[in-house]
């Protein structure tokens, strides 16, 4: 049963007892004292599981919290203060109680991971279809996937065509249109359309296996401020048990012994260091919690204290800042031929060709609405362009297959696409020049903000990129970098971050894979748009599944919030624990006021630790 | 489908959150329990942290002892005996 329904039936059983020992301990029917005393001893009992724990422990030579509270109960019975030890118990089992509801609802961002994924799939098998536990699908089957279904495999889409909602692993709103060919992750929301999809991981080998895998590993990990709240409770314990006693002797000698009884109990109820103890592993699962639910993997503890520092984050352009595959971004008409008649032409050349350079002009036909004819000849000259007949007309494209000069304004157009770091694809029709298409890899849309969010945390940006120094300079002038570095080797990268690093805590932001070594010898390594790569999620110290770069300035705040947290809960407990101790030892505090008192700095600790899970 | 049950002994928790043995245990409790009932072909999960085991029902055609025990190892728990059919 889970912890705090058990806690929640104990905590009712005991407050009915109580209350009726208290109405009854009042009137004066007969046996009215000792049915009394049986209930408040009932609602006592409610809290066996510390009595246990304490004798448990004690048995194997620890002393512990429990141990102090068991006989601190112990001797208000001995004492005859039946309704207060009860009362005791219950603020503590209310205390516990409350906790376990917080942990588990902190440890509840994995459960949305878990239940997110489907447990059946539709399968076509000997030409029917059959539904089957989604482990009980072999590699290669064809899965069915009807819309607004959730996906039940990672596979590719043979058929059909739908926009995906991949929020669950990447955390983008945004759904993102799958056709044939396109990978697909088991756990994401199938839009409109019907989808077929060739299994190719099941069950524990799925990409949202794998993150729950993670994040759970992730959550278990140590921060090391948790040591300092370790060595602290090592001294804590013995403490008490000096004070306690010295306390006890002097009230005794000095006051009495009721007096003494009281302050003893007190000091033991009191002292508790679970504030402390719980402070670091709670900030670190709501942070990890939080993070997971937004698409982004902090691997662990550790790097959340790593992450707050960060000063500095170095970007890799390619794919990171830029979408990795070139557009069509400036078309120029020449001698009245419209737009759509130029790129109809430069499509049909370009149509057979696997060039991403082709395949930016034939996307583009198809963004415009133009329908393209099959070319009548088509032949490639690597490295210069392209050179197709349709009917008897003569396409050419490519700067490198103009065998006359350009005219003055040509060579304007040309230059001028130039300097921007774009790529000229000259179309010559029948040996006139009808247009200048310029291709370039386009900004990432977020890529800028991005970037000014970091400003705004007070952190600097450097784009690193192994492009010439044309395109970069463009590029980092769009997004408002503060410094860049071109045409880098992928060793000079791992060079410059190792410079970077003197006077700065240095993240690398990459793709994960072709950046693996700069990311591994940054202090923190960034992988972006991780989601299909296991690798980049393995590397890196935060991976982040969907390719929205703001998001790395929202792992650096949650880490400095996360670690603000931890602090303030491991002060905030030890002068608490200062407070209530010197306030019992002095004699200010009754026995069920310290319970109180401890419930209440516990308590507080661990909420607002759980607190980040809601942290935006 | 056949149900196995095994007792393993942990030697000391990476993660442990409190160091006195406290009201931090049922944070660990719960976490690692439901890390191993996530494990495909486990049935139950029980961790008495006091005593430092784990005790699992497992079905032997989904998941085995080596697995088990590298999931165990990769949360950050060291295994004292690698334990018996109990």
């Amino acid at each position: 049963m889970k912890e705090y329904i058990r806690g929640t039936v104990l905590l009712v059983l005991g407050v009915i007892s109580t209350v009726a020992s208290w109405f009854i301990l009042q009137t004066s029917i007969a046996y009215a004292s000792v049915t009394g005393i049986a209930l408040a001893l009932a609602a006592v009992a409610c809290g066996y599981t510390i009595y246990v724990t304490a004798l448990r422990l004690l048995f194997r030579k620890r002393i512990t919290v429990q141990l102090f509270v068991t006989v601190a109960i112990a001797a208000s019975i001995a004492a005859g203060y039946y309704i207060p030890a009860a009362t005791v118990v219950l603020i503590i089992l209310a205390g516990t109680t409350l906790e376990d509801y917080v942990f588990y609802r902190t440890r509840g961002s994995i459960e949305k991971l878990v239940n997110i994924s489907p447990k059946t799939a539709l399968v076509r098998r000997d030409g029917t279809e059959v539904e089957v536990t989604v482990e009980d699908v072999k590699l290669g089957e064809i899965v069915l996937v009807k819309p607004g279904d959730k996906i039940p495999v990672d596979g590719t889409v043979i058929s059909g065509y739908s926009a995906v909602n991949q929020a669950a692993i990447t955390g983008e709103s945004m759904p993102a249109e799958k056709a044939k060919g396109d990978q697909v992750f088991a756990g994401t929301m199938n839009g409109n359309g019907a989808l077929e999809i060739k299994t190719e991981k099941i069950a524990e080998d799925t990409t949202i296996a794998h993150i729950i895998h993670l994040v759970e590993e992730a959550e278990e990990k140590r921060a090391p401020i948790q040591n300092i709240a370790d060595r602290f409770t090592t001294y804590f314990l013995p403490f008490i048990l000096i004070l306690a006693s010295a306390v006890f002797a002097a009230t005794y000698f000095l006051v009495g012994l009721q007096p003494a009884i009281t302050r003893t109990v007190s000091i033991l109820l009191v002292a508790c260091p679970c504030a402390l103890g719980v402070a670091v592993p709670v900030a670190v699962v709501g942070a990890i919690g939080n993070a997971s639910m937004n698409g982004i993997i902090i691997k662990g503890g550790t790097n959340i204290e790593k992450v707050k520092d960060v000063t500095l984050v170095a970007i890799d352009k390619t794919g990171t800042l830029t979408i990795g595959e070139p557009e069509v971004v400036e078309i120029k008409t020449l001698h009245s031929f419209s737009e759509s008649e130029l790129v109809k032409y430069a499509a049909i050349a370009e149509k057979f060709s696997e060039h991403p350079i082709s395949k930016a002009v034939t996307a583009k036909a198809t963004e415009l609405g133009v329908s393209v004819p099959d070319p009548t000849e088509f032949k490639i000259a690597p490295g210069r362009g392209v050179e197709a007949y349709y009917g008897k007309q003569q396409i050419l494209i490519g700067k490198g297959m103009a065998d006359t000069a350009f005219t003055e304004e040509e060579g304007k157009v040309i230059s001028a696409f130039e300097s921007e770091g774009k790529t000229v694809l000259p179309v010559i029709l029948d040996k006139q020049v009808i247009g200048i298409i310029a291709v370039a890899d386009t900004v990432r849309k977020d890529s800028s903000e991005a970037v000014q969010r970091l400003r705004r945390l007070g952190i600097k940006t450097v784009m690193i990129t192994g492009d010439n120094m044309r395109a970069a300079k463009s590029i980092a002038g769009q997004i408002g970098v503060d410094e860049f570095y071109a045409e880098l080797l992928p060793e000079q990268k791992v060079e410059i971050i190792g410079k970077m690093k003197k006077g700065n805590v240095v993240a690398m932001v990459g793709d994960g894979v072709n950046d693996a070594p700069a990311l591994a010898n940054a202090d923190v390594g960034f992988a972006m748009g991780a989601a299909g790569s296991d690798v980049a999620i393995e590397t890196a110290d935060v991976a982040l599944l969907g390719d929205d770069l703001t998001k790395v300035e929202y792992t650096i705040r949650l880490s400095r919030k996360a670690f603000s947290k931890m602090k303030m809960n491991i002060a905030f407990s030890m002068a608490w624990n200062a407070l209530g101790l010197t306030l019992a030892s002095l004699g200010f505090l009754v026995p069920i006021l310290a319970a109180v008192l401890q419930e209440a700095g516990c308590i507080s600790v661990v909420i607002n630790s759980a607190l980040l899970l809601l942290y935006k | 489908m056949t149900i196995e049950k095994l007792t393993l002994k942990i030697a000391k928790a990476e993660g442990a959150p409190c160091a006195c043995g406290s009201c931090g245990d049922s944070f660990q409790k719960t976490a690692l329990e439901r890390a191993l009932m996530r494990l495909t072909g486990i049935s139950k999960a029980n961790f008495d942290t006091i005593g430092g085991k784990v005790k699992i029902e497992y079905d032997t055609e989904k998941v085995n002892p080596p697995k088990i025990n590298e999931r165990l190892e990769k949360l950050g728990y060291r295994i004292e005996n690698t334990g018996g059919v109990s």
